[in-house]
């Protein structure tokens, strides 16, 4: 017994070793934190009480950007970096304005002629010049296919990008392009420098070979999977306007609920919210401001109007009035989220200037809302008046998924049997962007998608999604619809620049698709930010590419 | 039939004697498998992943609309215009060349990705599996000892509910007591010093190590129950040896080899489940990246990660072979036995 008590005894020390160790580990973590703390707070004693202590932002986002390479910029977990380091020739306002980046003027001179003058005087953040050359090399190298950069299909429309003055670049495009106006302003028309891109190689844009821009900001430091951090740039040219944030640390936070408490706990300031649920768990919060403002994005249930029987008018107008938006808007986004009409776009989707006469128009249209005696009025004079069986393809998220739930039990009403499938994501790419045709005819009989315009303007949801130039492989058209009609009143407003003529053709176009109903708009979502109270932020309709860290404020 | 008998017993210890040096030449053997297996599960990794259909450029494009010239420089540059079989050896020598290819979606070197994580996983696994293991002998022990006492019961009942607990909900609960007790105490961010390294990983690898407990213990408690009940304990225990040699000195090597063997089987459990808890704990780990290119069908990662995960499991077999053989004369017999 005595020697048992011995045996229990080792084994209760062993166990407190244990702990001891473990809870020492975490302990460490907390001590160095707050000897660097202290470190800090002496030296800063020591310099005096000019210098005030740098303000720190801490960005919690949920995946890792593929390159800090502008090319590749063209995904969430990449604004958050990439358009803070390289500045664009171009910029949006709040309210998705054009307004001089790198550029400090333009002129379309005619419908194939677009002009810059670029700024003198730019520093990249290495301190060595931005010239003509860095421009002309950035813009041929994001329209290079060799380098298959994301916004390669751009530069579709382009000829040729010179230099036709010292200080100015001329583009020539090959026929008109309403939307290239725009692309100088987007990841299209980020300028980084030839000799670093020259001088990395291969590794340019990666972790282990960095990035040069002209941006507000540089790269101090990229651990791959977990952090990226930023810093001022001291050369940037716009100084007067170069903010209030010091230091932007991004954190990698793949897990949905531990952002959520790291907001909570202070580890995070900001962050994009990805849920209706995350959003609504800092209703009450002390620390947290939710700010929600409306997108020019949509989720959408689309047609495959190629096949049948969704070729057939009546049975698209039959199941868009049997789909129940508004419900489906209320329970996935809830107050994160505006109804839809049949324009792809919500009030913030319309030009300003322009804006009453767009809402009138949108009042004009039918809106094909949830009502299934029409549905059923409408199947009635179909070719298929005993209903069918048919799929949905979505993509695997929760708000689609239970989108998809709901639309199948309305649809099971007028007799129409809904196979779901939900896909992997690339399959659903492949769906969505014609990478799946047979003999022509997209794979699939319905989806449901997402669909958030490169552009701010009508023609960022038009040209992509109802031109019949779209609906093939690599094309976004998801309802693969095409009409003579709208393809020529896309090709006129393209050759005109008067907007307000441009603005009629436009509304001609979506006109004549309201009646064709190619899609089923569910909901408008907002862009939703989660800031903590420390900061303050005016969001804007189009926050992928006007968001920037220089324009938070800090409270006090 | 005395002599006979005798000179078998020479021959058996003469064998047991001779058997260090006969050891390269097993190990030799051992690997003469070892490799044409890893060739075999190359070609069934390779192939089973494109039947899946789906079309690699749909990956690299993503949510993204594309040109045709582009979708025709990308089949180029990743050979996808080549037959299946080209591809293969395509990949065959990327392996070889230690790179593992170019990735869809980040297009950076694999290897390089996975070494940038490698250690994270690394870290995890080895400190789960060593405290599990630490922790699962001791109370087998105890409770083997305490048999069929309060004592026993409790800890049968304590470690059931440690691996009845989902690993990630038990993640979860740490961080939200964490946030709410020890606010201070950082979950996320990058990991800068030897010290962040031990104290971000501290706590996921008892959360992994708690999954382990359950079985451990258990073998340990059934294996030494065996051997203390056995005669030569109960001699031992008679001529007066103390306890503690009989229970770790005699019994515990005994009843240590089939826990050796669940030990092992548990470090390739450990890198499963340490997918999710690196997720909730933002590690930057194997787990991670291996779960996202699967997500996104990025074959290059996931080829790799599978072939270097099998490379891990074939050679802790190879491991774990070898420390019997250390351990256990027998086996050392037996594997001459099988082997020649």
């Amino acid at each position: 017994m005595k020697l048992q008590k011995k045996i229990v005894l080792i084994l209760a020390v062993a166990l407190a070793v244990l702990s001891i160790t473990a809870c020492s580990g975490s302990g460490s973590g907390s001590e160095t934190a707050e000897t660097s703390d202290g470190a800090q707070e002496s030296t800063e004693a020591t310099e005096g009480e000019d210098t005030e202590e740098p303000v720190e932002l801490v960005v919690a986002v949920n995946g890792e950007p593929r390159s800090l390479d502008p090319a590749f910029n063209y995904e969430y977990a990449a604004y958050h970096v990439v358009n803070h380091i390289s500045e664009a020739l171009l910029t949006f306002d709040q309210t998705g304005q054009l307004g001089p980046g790198l550029a400090e003027s333009w002129e379309a001179v005619d419908a194939t002629t677009y002009v810059y003058q670029i700024r003198q005087g730019v520093k990249f953040s290495d301190g060595s010049d931005l010239t003509v050359e860095d421009v002309i090399f950035s813009l041929e190298r994001l329209r290079d296919p060799a380098l298959a950069s994301d916004v390669n299909w751009m530069f579709a429309n382009v000829d040729t990008i010179e230099q036709t003055n010292d200080w100015e670049v001329t583009v020539k495009l090959t026929q008109p392009d309403a939307t290239w106006q725009y692309v100088p302003a987007t990841p299209g028309g980020q300028i980084v420098s030839k000799a670093y891109v020259e001088e990395k190689g291969e590794s340019f844009g990666k972790n282990d070979g960095g990035t040069l821009g002209a941006g507000a900001y540089k790269l101090e430091s990229w651990t791959p999977g977990s952090q990226i951090i930023l810093t001022r740039n001291e050369y940037y040219w716009n100084q007067e306007d170069a903010g209030a944030i010091d230091k932007i640390t991004v954190n990698i936070i793949p897990d949905s609920s531990a952002i959520q408490l790291a907001l909570e706990s202070g580890q995070a300031d900001l962050t994009i919210s990805s849920s209706k649920a995350v959003s609504d768990a800092f209703i009450d919060s002390s620390s947290i401001n939710i700010i929600s403002t409306p997108s020019i994005g949509n989720f959408v249930f689309s047609f495959n109007t190629q096949k049948a029987p969704f070729d057939d008018v009546n049975v698209r107008k039959a199941i868009a009035h049997a789909i129940d938006n508004v419900g489906i808007r209320e329970s996935q986004y809830g107050v994160y989220a505006l109804d839809t009409t049949v324009l792809p776009f919500g009030e913030a989707g319309y030009t300003p200037g322009t804006a009453e006469s767009w809402i009138e128009f949108a009042g004009k249209l039918p809106d094909y809302a949830y009502n299934i005696d029409k549905a059923k009025e409408y199947l009635a004079k179909s070719g298929h008046p005993d209903g069918f069986t048919t799929s949905l393809y979505y993509k695997p998220n929760p708000i689609a998924n239970s989108a998809a739930q709901a639309i199948a039990a309305s649809l099971k009403q007028i007799g129409i049997e809904l196979e779901l499938k939900q896909l992997q994501l690339s399959e659903y790419y492949a769906y969505a962007y014609g990478g799946q045709i047979t003999d022509g005819i997209r794979d699939y009989d319905l989806g449901l998608n997402d669909w958030l315009p490169d552009f701010p303007d009508p023609v960022g949801h038009l040209l992509p999604q109802y031109s019949s130039t779209t609906t093939g492989a690599g094309g976004s058209n998801f309802a693969a619809y095409s009409n003579p009609e709208v393809d020529k009143l896309i090709d006129a407003q393209n050759a005109t620049t008067d907007p307000e003529e441009r603005s009629k053709l436009l509304k001609e176009a979506f006109a004549i698709a309201a009646e064709d109903v190619p899609y089923k708009y569910l909901a408008y979502p907002n862009n939703t930010l989660l800031l903590n109270k420390k900061f303050e932020y005016e969001l804007g309709t189009i926050w992928i590419f006007n968001f920037n860290y220089k324009d938070i404020k800090v409270v006090g | 039939m005395e002599k006979t008998k005798r000179q078998r017993s020479d021959s058996f210890q003469a064998r047991i004697r001779n058997t260090s040096a006969r050891y390269p030449r097993l190990i030799l053997k051992r690997l003469l498998v070892f490799f044409p297996l890893l060739f075999a599960a190359s070609l069934v990794i390779f192939f089973s992943l494109r039947l899946s259909g789906v079309d690699p450029v749909n990956v690299m494009l993503g949510e993204r609309q594309a040109t045709e010239d582009v979708i025709f420089s990308l089949r180029e540059q990743f050979h996808l215009n080549e037959p299946l079989i080209a591809q293969y050896w395509q990949w065959v020598k990327e392996v070889f060349s230690g790179s593992f290819g170019i990735d869809y979606i980040n297009r950076q070197s694999v290897a390089v990705m996975i070494g940038q994580r490698a250690p994270i996983t690394l870290g995890l696994v080895i400190m789960s599996t060593t405290i599990g293991t630490v922790i699962a002998v001791g109370l087998g022990v105890l409770s083997a000892v305490k048999q069929n006492t309060i004592l026993d019961r409790v800890i049968s009942v304590a470690v059931l509910i440690f691996v009845s607990a989902p690993s990630f909900l038990v993640a979860i609960g740490t961080l939200i007591f964490l946030t709410v007790f020890m606010p201070d105490v950082a979950f996320t961010g990058a990991i800068n010093s030897v010290g962040d390294y031990f104290s971000r990983l501290i706590m996921p690898s008892f959360i992994l190590a708690l999954y382990m407990l359950a079985i451990v213990t258990r073998v340990t408690r059934s294996g030494m129950i065996i051997q203390l009940r056995s005669a030569y304990a109960t001699a031992a225990i008679a001529k007066g040896l103390p306890m503690r040699v009989v229970i770790w000195k005699h019994c515990f090597r005994n009843a240590f080899i089939p826990v050796l063997t669940i030990v092992t089987i548990f470090i390739g459990a450990a890198i499963s489940s340490a997918v999710l808890v690196e997720s909730v704990f933002s590690l930057p780990g194997l787990g991670g990246l291996l779960t996202q290119a699967i997500k996104t069908n990025n074959y290059p990662i996931v080829q790799a990660c599978l072939f270097i995960l099998l490379l891990l499991f074939l050679s802790l077999g190879l491991i774990a072979d070898l420390i019997y053989m250390a351990v256990d004369p027998r086996a050392r017999i037996a594997g001459k036995k099988v082997l020649t």
